[in-house]
């Protein structure tokens, strides 16, 4: 398995976006340096999915007008109106 | 000893889940972006997705539109196969609200298995989802193994698979 390994060497730390197959190493202005292996695993809290439906209610409103208008612009086909050239 | 890379599921998203993401990070909408990242779920998407995303916090929730745009960017979205015009027309006879064809015709088109919606009518698209022959001639079948969730129920299925 390859694996890539970042070398940081700056005090401010920008964390790769994937830690797949990564390792990070960390070295300190004493020469001493950590390596990381493997990005510790967040607690999973608890989903309080009654916050999903309370939301998903509160925009299906909007996001209904804003598909439609996305949809004309993006397919003017379905409405049957074929689209403009550089309008 | 050989690796073996674990078979993670791929899901299409609609906008609702995005910006309701953006609004509480309490919720299962919030958390599967996170899943994202640590790679146990692969998230597709479309750019009619993001346009719609982004108007709808751009007008609704203006003061989340910088929050948004980073939660966004930082998590890793596949934008593969996009629908073209023809597919989409041809999936808006079959469902009951046309414009929601574009969502269903990325899903189909990047064979998702899993494929989160909420606006749309789910027993429109339960009895789509066994009409066969109409879609011989469409340019993707539908997989069988395809989930369509909506609501909370099948949300929280979801969600647990993970």
């Amino acid at each position: 398995m390859s694996q890539k390994t970042i070398m940081l060497t700056k005090p401010t730390i920008t964390l790769p976006k994937s830690w797949k197959d990564t390792k990070v190493m960390v070295q300190f202005p004493n020469k001493a340096t950590v390596v990381i292996k493997k990005m510790l695993k967040q607690p999973k809290v608890e989903v309080d999915y009654s916050t999903d439906e309370k939301n998903w209610e509160r925009i299906a409103p909007d996001l209904r007008s804003v598909r439609e208008e996305v949809v004309r612009e993006f397919y003017p086909q379905l409405y049957g109106k074929p689209k403009k050239k550089g309008s | 000893m050989g690796s073996q890379r674990k078979k993670v599921p791929n899901i299409f998203l609609d906008s609702n889940i995005y910006i309701a993401a953006a609004l509480s990070n309490r919720g299962g909408s919030f958390r599967i972006l996170q899943e994202a990242k640590n790679d146990t779920v692969k998230i597709y998407t479309s750019a009619f997705v993001m346009q719609e995303i982004a108007r709808t916090i751009k007008r609704k929730y203006p003061q989340k539109l910088e929050y948004t745009t980073a939660l966004i960017s930082s998590t890793p979205l596949q934008f593969k196969k996009q629908p073209g015009v023809k597919e989409v027309q041809k999936l808006s006879s079959l469902i009951e609200d046309p414009n929601d064809a574009p969502i269903l015709a990325a899903a189909l088109k990047n064979k998702v298995t899993y494929l989160s919606l909420w606006i749309v009518n789910i027993s429109s698209l339960q009895s789509f989802k066994t009409q066969t022959s109409p879609l011989k001639s469409s340019p993707r079948r539908i997989s069988s193994k395809t989930i369509f969730t909506s609501g909370k129920t099948h949300w929280v299925n979801l969600i647990n698979t993970l």
